[in-house]
């Protein structure tokens, strides 16, 4: 209605080809102010994935005496560990848990507790001498290969030391839901 | 495929739509502030998203998540700057833009609702400064915030239930953090968003104003599209407050992060600038007339601009025939910049309130500092607290300064601990031990004034000293010297040394050790120690085991700092 009265008005003192800078102008310079902006902005949402987060202690942990281990009986034992998160800096708390087994030549190994499925906790069943992860049902055998279940491999190995009749371990994340034990 | 998708989603339509505006009398520069602020806006909220990405909205974690984004966050400072000064770029357009609609009169019949709708937003304006003011959770926003929400507990009869409401309880905390974030990001945006709907839809109702002077036809004559003549100036606005605010953002190093709150501070409270005119008037009502200066008369205030469109009753549109309008808007902005002006310039003056300044900004510059080595749990302020240097400090200001000298301030019935068991300290006790600054003003004047030759005092405080270093072996000549001048000199009468001696004197094995003066500070009337002689308290029972290491640090740590210069 009205809009028709004003697009013959306007023909008449503007002429097209100046309106069409101004639009290819308003268009280039809203972009570069879009990308300008853009790019701290992504620098400050990406930022978390570049740097280290959270972090612990990266050398070995000490959780304990081995002297009650025995023989073929997985023995939970918790990570006690000072904890670094962004900004706040824990005091010495338990940051996690590894099974901690004794074969028959006094050799230790240590699993780490966290199913390399999707990450749930991994309990001892004395019954049956078996891993089991009671989020998904997948078993694991003392040696922690997989028994079944969905778990893409088996219970990930932490590298230990026995030093004085205390163990030692070195307490590492590995990337769940892949078949290979990669540290995250 | 155009076609195809536009048949679907109709996006061309909808563009004409919003563009399609015919500008009657053609664009203007002065009608570049509206978009200018919805511009700002939108700037606010992606940055505002951003930065929630960072935030903890915690008493305990706040400070330490804002600390994180500005300083280990990439372009955190930036983001964070442009955040903070976007604050500031809303309500200087918003006053122009105001001022921009008195002046062409476009609050008049039938606009009175989008004049109305204006003034609420920008009411929402300052209160998204308000409350994002207190989200650092740094001494300023803390100290600045708690005056405004005292003044919203002085309203009538509901005031303290308001302002419990507004804080979340009696007292300052975790819920007042939490409530003024859940205001700052999702209340007041959905607030403004929902007025700016409103106000946009009005204003394409009625149209621009346009100036009052061209008749009806001239102005028919020259209409202009919207887009692109009118948007084309709205985008070199947007340019130039763009770049205004990155050069304001990189001059200034990004917004400051004050200190930890810490509420057992004294912290001067001081409001963002454009509070300051509120903060000035509070100081000419006195006691009972707080509640005038504080809520009647704002409230009175923003009574009548809500009400100007139905106030203003002029025939005419032109400025001149509105002088009661135009000169009452213009007295208020002057009283404003006046009580802004009287508010800088007092406190510019007044040398306690620069001498606060400088100590807070060295707070925060320490706070940062410390903040590096990761932040305790127990919140922001902890990061003083865990620092033995600056702990030390505080408590030996506490306690110990009742008495001792100590650079210069404090009591002088007791030993100075300037340089405490330096060198120089100890040669000049030795020539005058009941000097005033030594033992003079104590009940212990058994120790003789002693006049050794000088290479023999040296050596002799050379060995004593010497004992003060952990775990160092001591050269065996100034070791046979100095038990030999200890011997000659007859300390063994009062001091104990080798397990052998007397015991109305400090004990000199590990004289001025860690472990030395711990016992001293913990038990001075101890046997080794000061024994029957002694008027110094005990701090066992009055300092924790920390404290009193942080004081034991902190003095240890002056003395190697001056052995070193």
């Amino acid at each position: 209605m009205n809009k028709q009265i004003y697009v013959e008005e306007t023909e008449i003192h503007t002429n097209k080809g100046r309106r069409n800078f101004l639009k290819i102008c308003s268009v280039v310079l809203s972009s570069l102010i879009g990308v300008a902006y853009a790019v701290p902005l992504i620098r400050v949402f990406i930022s978390p994935a570049l740097r280290h987060t959270v972090s612990g202690s990266t050398g070995l942990i000490e959780l304990g005496s081995i002297s009650s281990c025995q023989v073929n009986v997985p023995m939970n034992m918790k990570i006690v560990d000072a904890k670094t998160d962004a900004w706040t800096k824990f005091p010495p708390m338990e940051i996690g848990a590894v099974w901690i087994i004794m074969n028959e030549d006094k050799e230790f190994t240590a699993f780490t507790s966290i199913c390399p499925h999707l990450g749930c906790g991994i309990n001892w069943d004395e019954d049956s001498g078996e891993f089991i992860c009671p989020c998904h049902d997948s078993f694991f055998d003392i040696k922690g290969r997989v028994l079944s279940g969905p778990s893409p491999r088996g219970m990930d190995t932490l590298e230990t030391e026995i030093k004085d009749g205390k163990i030692f371990v070195k307490y590492q994340k590995m990337r769940l839901g892949i078949s290979d034990k990669m540290p995250a | 495929m155009k076609k195809w998708l536009e048949d679907r989603l109709g996006l061309s339509t909808l563009f004409n739509f919003f563009m399609d505006e015919p500008v009657e009398g053609g664009a203007k520069w002065s009608y570049v502030f509206g978009s200018a602020l919805i511009f700002v806006f939108m700037m606010q909220v992606v940055s505002g998203v951003m930065l929630a990405t960072g935030y903890s909205a915690s008493a305990t974690d706040a400070w330490g998540s804002v600390y994180y984004i500005q300083h280990k966050t990439f372009s955190g400072w930036f983001v964070r700057g442009m955040h903070n000064i976007g604050s500031s770029a809303m309500i200087v357009l918003a006053v122009l833009h105001m001022g921009q609609i008195l002046i062409y009169g476009a609050y008049r019949r039938p606009r009175e609702l989008n004049w109305i709708t204006g003034v609420f937003m920008l009411f929402m304006i300052f209160g998204f400064g308000l409350t994002g003011y207190l989200l650092p959770w740094d001494q300023k926003g803390f100290w600045a915030t708690q005056v405004a929400t005292s003044i919203m507990g002085l309203s009538p009869v509901i005031g303290e239930f308001l302002k419990e409401v507004v804080q979340g309880g009696n007292d300052y905390g975790n819920l007042t953090l939490t409530r003024f974030y859940s205001f700052h990001v999702f209340f007041l945006p959905a607030g403004l968003m929902a007025f700016m709907a409103i106000h946009i839809y009005l204003f394409r109702r009625h149209g621009v104003t346009p100036h009052w002077k061209p008749g009806e036809l001239e102005l028919k004559k020259k209409t202009q599209p919207f887009w692109p003549d009118q948007l084309f100036k709205d985008v070199i606005v947007a340019v130039i407050v763009f770049i205004s605010m990155v050069v304001l953002v990189w001059c200034r190093g990004g917004a400051e992060l004050q200190s930890p709150a810490d509420p057992s501070s004294n912290y001067l409270a001081r409001p963002e600038w454009y509070f300051l005119f509120l903060f000035q008037l509070l100081k000419y009502f006195d006691g009972e007339l707080e509640v005038v200066g504080a809520i009647i008369l704002p409230s009175i205030v923003a009574a009548l601009i809500i009400a100007l469109p139905f106030i203003d009753r002029a025939k005419s549109r032109y400025p001149l025939r509105r002088l009661p309008v135009m000169g009452s808007f213009g007295a208020l902005l002057a009283v404003v910049i006046f009580l802004t002006a009287m508010s800088v310039i007092s406190d510019s003056g007044d040398e306690r309130i620069m001498e606060q300044r400088e100590k807070s900004e060295k707070m925060a510059h320490m706070a940062v500092e410390l903040a590096e080595h990761g932040i305790p749990p127990q919140g922001g302020t902890s990061v003083f607290q865990n620092d033995p240097l600056y702990s030390g400090e505080q408590l030996l200001r506490q306690h110990c300064l009742v008495c001792h000298n100590f650079e210069g301030s404090g009591g002088n019935s007791a030993p100075d601990l300037t340089a405490y068991n330096t060198k120089p300290w100890l040669v000049g006790f030795f020539a005058d031990p009941n000097a005033p600054k030594y033992y003079g003003k104590t009940d212990i004047d058994i120790m003789p004034e002693y006049d050794l030759e000088e290479e023999e005092l040296s050596d002799l405080v050379d060995f004593l000293l010497a004992q003060a270093g952990k775990g160092k072996e001591i050269d065996s000549e100034l070791k046979e010297t100095g038990e030999m001048l200890i011997e000659e000199n007859g300390c063994y009468n009062c001091h104990t040394f080798n397990g052998t001696g007397g015991d109305t004197a400090p004990v000199l094995d590990d004289f001025g050790s860690d472990k030395w003066l711990r016992g001293i500070i913990e038990d001075p009337g101890k046997k080794e120690y000061f024994g029957q002689l002694n008027t110094m308290p005990a701090f066992k029972d009055k300092l924790s085991k920390q404290e009193i290491d942080n004081i034991v640090y902190f003095l240890q740590n002056k003395r190697k700092n001056l052995i070193k210069n």
